[in-house]
């Protein structure tokens, strides 16, 4: 799953303890959600797309082969 | 010039200094063939695993969030997956340990009790959180 978080928080101006602070969750998990290391839970994942006022395909973008699974 | 030591080396270097401390207390106190009897590395590694304590509990790791008992989901999750690894590491060691204690036909059973903790812990395991898909298949309806 490919993400744009990193882009999305540059945009916005934040960095990335303060997107961690704004979620409630560690710089250490934002690091590993903007590398592609770690896949939020949905609850997480809305909570981003929230923020940055997106929806959420705007964030996340699964590879074609997980789709067609 | 000033030099301290890297952050990341700290913790390493407080252990390393925390264990010559307590082979040195260990050797003055209780002699030093102490040292390669027990309880004397027992202690030292007393003292390791608190001081490693202390220093994860106090550190920006992962490690020290769920010490702190504050972790995020990807925190707790590695946690889960940190568990599952010391419950297989765990279950070899007890799996080994009774085949060696069968062929050395030494006292057997705390081996077998062990081996019955973790099969009864393994049942449980998959009745609280396996689902056992009992629903029934309402074609959509609600």
């Amino acid at each position: 799953v490919k993400n744009w978080v990193r882009e999305q928080r540059s945009a916005v101006g934040l960095t990335q303890a303060d997107l961690a602070a704004a979620l409630g969750v560690s710089r250490q998990t934002v690091i590993s959600i903007e590398n592609g290391r770690y896949l939020p839970s949905l609850p997480l994942a809305f909570r981003l797309a929230r923020l940055f006022g997106v929806p959420l395909e705007r964030l996340f973008d699964p590879d074609d082969e997980e789709v067609r699974r | 010039m000033r030099r301290s030591i890297p952050p990341r080396l700290r913790a390493p270097a407080l252990l390393a200094v925390a264990a010559v401390v307590a082979v040195v207390l260990e050797g003055a106190t209780r002699g030093w063939s102490s040292l390669v009897h027990a309880p004397g590395p027992l202690g030292i590694a007393a003292v390791l695993v608190v001081g490693f304590a202390w220093w994860a509990r106090r550190s920006d790791t992962d490690m020290g969030a769920v010490m702190r008992r504050e972790p995020d989901e990807r925190q707790a999750y590695a946690r889960l997956r940190v568990q599952a690894l010391v419950g297989r590491a765990l279950s070899l060691a007890v799996a080994v340990g009774y085949l060696v204690a069968s062929a050395a036909k030494v006292t057997l059973w705390p081996w077998a009790a062990l081996l019955g903790v973790l099969a009864v812990a393994f049942v449980a395991g998959w009745l609280f959180y396996g689902d056992r898909g009992g629903g029934q298949d309402n074609g959509g309806m609600t």
